[in-house]
């Protein structure tokens, strides 16, 4: 089939098949940004509430102590440590047990399999970090909800 | 003088760094996988996202030199003229160099929030982010340098000949700098987040990077088999055509769970079940050229890197990638072992054999002879069945470590919790470890056949 053709057709046909598939994904790339701004995209925080600010800051903190390095978040990141983005859920919506688990691991004491670095975060650390885990357990129920069995 | 063109001789430290960069990559990675059977290893000085972020910032720095070397190369001999400003390279050479080196100590000497805070992060915060840990300011030192060397390359193709093999390379080359830009980009919403990182990741890795070895692949398949330069660009066309046909919309198969509209999973799905064909494309083309080839040339051990980067690539980014992009198998395998034992095959089968066999073409070129001695080529070759082999037989191991994670942990009546399962799967963890140790083993045969001499012949 191949050796039909010339170097110029495949030229023309790499260009013309270059083009095309460029706006259809800008085209599909459009049709969610349009659903997105119709219906919010899913997870929005607004920046001018508190509780906005304080998940903001969550985030922040999540990228500074590089928590990707080892956690997944909705099943993206190193593959080391648990899941994430269902970590909310695991514990039964309690963001207590959370901010407990996150200073205070086993493995301190005694030798656990894996360690995690201790972060020596504050009180107001510890409640950004876990607001910003709830809001991406929305994300995760709605649309990959192994939840159920992923432990 | 084996150089058709004097200032090719550029690429040369590029290459090395590279190589130097690749060993780096792996003793991280022999690290990582012994962290992931002793979990305290080297804790708390170097935990695992250190070393994890290091290791995978060295694969992509490697990929960089690598590629740029393979272009410093590539464009003047085609464009039938000397580069532009070979001082430029060497001083995007040197500027490259100390930022790479700089940033990677910096990851191993301080804590990361310290460095965060160190370079200002909060100014203008893009750190913290898979593949993107670059304190910002490296990565606009990258960007600028990107910037240049596309100048360098660009013009020189702008004053001699134009060819096929030159314009995808630098049309992967461009793209690829542009699409790093996107790392800039941190929005606070995690789903635009998500959704504009994979633009980076998702094209690097499975579009315009494919095309660029695409290009290197055809230039060294003219040169070790003497066919008609007409033949194997129509090739390379038919291949970047087929690229690009199921590379863009594929970023779908990144978009299933992370709040994304759900129609990107039947768009994601149908373009990612064609995602093999440009890979199969490469195997078929470099097969049919190295079967029709009309000279022998005394360079066997490219030839082998050539066959079996077109194997590799097929069987790791191709298969391995098909098995666990589709959405309803995805939906079981996101995030497990799986996705490890695909980025290694992938990554090494696509683009660390590539540059490998880049390197094994131009080098013995850049060291003033047309090949290495047999003896350095056998030397060689049996490097290649080690690194080959041994990624082979971790990726197997590391596939049976993720079936398994999938089953215990989320296919099961009865799932168990993620680190109960990683301790009863550690065994294919040691047996992971085992082979990088052989994987490490064939890297120091492959930097020793450098040194290879030719046996004096008793006449």
């Amino acid at each position: 089939m191949i050796s039909m053709l010339t170097k110029e057709q495949a030229k023309i046909i790499f260009i013309s098949g270059m083009i095309f598939f460029i706006c259809l994904f800008v085209a599909l790339i459009f049709e969610t940004s349009f659903m997105w701004l119709q219906n919010g995209t899913p997870a929005t925080i607004d920046l001018n509430t508190k509780l906005g600010r304080k998940i903001a800051y969550g985030k922040k903190l999540w990228e500074r102590y590089n928590c990707i390095g080892c956690h997944t978040l909705i099943g993206e990141g190193a593959y080391f440590a648990p899941e994430l983005g269902n970590a909310y859920l695991r514990y039964n919506n309690d963001l207590t047990t959370l901010k407990k688990l996150i200073e205070h691991r086993p493995g301190e004491d005694v030798t656990a399999y894996r360690m995690m670095p201790k972060f020596n975060l504050s009180e107001f650390e510890l409640n950004a970090l876990v607001e910003f885990l709830k809001i991406n357990a929305k994300i995760y129920q709605t649309h990959w909800s192994l939840y159920k069995y992923y432990k | 003088m084996c150089l058709k063109y004097q200032t090719q001789s550029v690429a040369k430290p590029y290459f090395i760094a590279s190589i130097i960069l690749f060993a780096v990559q792996i003793s991280f990675g022999l690290i990582l996988g012994l962290q992931y059977v002793i979990g305290d290893f080297l804790f708390p000085e170097l935990p695992f996202n250190i070393i994890r972020m290091a290791h995978t910032n060295t694969m992509i720095f490697g990929l960089l030199f690598g590629f740029m070397g393979a272009a410093y190369y590539i464009v003047p001999e085609e464009a039938e003229t000397e580069l532009l400003a070979p001082w430029l390279a060497w001083l995007i050479f040197g500027l490259f160099t100390i930022t790479v080196i700089v940033t990677i100590a910096s990851y191993l000497a301080i804590p990361y929030s310290q460095l965060v805070e160190l370079t200002k992060d909060k100014l203008f915060p893009t750190m913290g982010r898979e593949y993107m840990e670059q304190p910002t300011i490296v990565k606009l030192a990258i960007s600028v340098l990107n910037l240049l060397f596309i100048i360098n390359i660009w013009g020189t193709t702008l004053k001699g000949k134009k060819t096929g093999i030159n314009s995808l390379i630098i049309l992967g080359l461009f793209t690829s700098a542009l699409l790093f830009l996107f790392s800039l980009y941190n929005p606070t919403n995690l789903v635009l987040n998500k959704f504009y990182w994979w633009w980076m990741a998702h094209f690097w890795f499975e579009a315009v990077w494919l095309l660029i070895i695409s290009a290197m692949l055809a230039f060294v398949l003219i040169r070790i088999t003497g066919i008609n330069r007409d033949i194997v660009e129509k090739w390379l066309y038919i291949i970047a055509t087929m690229i690009f046909v199921t590379g863009f919309i594929s970023i779908g198969h990144h978009y299933y769970w992370i709040g994304a509209p759900k129609y990107w999973q039947w768009w994601g799905s149908a373009f990612s079940l064609m995602q093999p064909i440009p890979l199969f494309l490469i195997a078929l083309f470099v097969f049919t050229m190295v079967r029709k080839r009309q000279i022998e040339h005394p360079n066997k051990a490219a030839l082998l890197w050539v066959t079996g980067t077109a194997v590799i690539a097929f069987l790791g980014a191709g298969l391995w990638g098909l098995i666990h992009t589709l959405a309803p198998i995805n939906y079981f395998t996101h995030g497990t072992q799986i996705e490890v034992a695909y980025t290694h095959i992938a990554i090494y089968g696509a683009y660390a054999m590539t540059i490998f066999m880049m390197i094994s073409y131009a080098m013995p070129t850049l060291r003033n002879r047309k090949a290495n001695n047999e003896r350095a080529q056998v030397v060689e070759m049996w490097s290649f069945w080690l690194l080959t082999l041994s990624m082979v037989f971790a990726t197997i191991f590391l596939t049976i470590a993720g079936v398994l994670q999938v089953y215990m942990q989320r296919y099961t009546d009865v799932p168990q919790p993620f680190m109960v399962v990683q301790e009863r799967i550690a065994f294919f963890y040691w047996l992971r470890e085992f082979v990088g140790v052989i994987f490490l083993i064939g890297f120091i045969v492959y930097v020793a056949s450098f040194f290879v001499k030719q046996h004096r012949r008793l006449d």
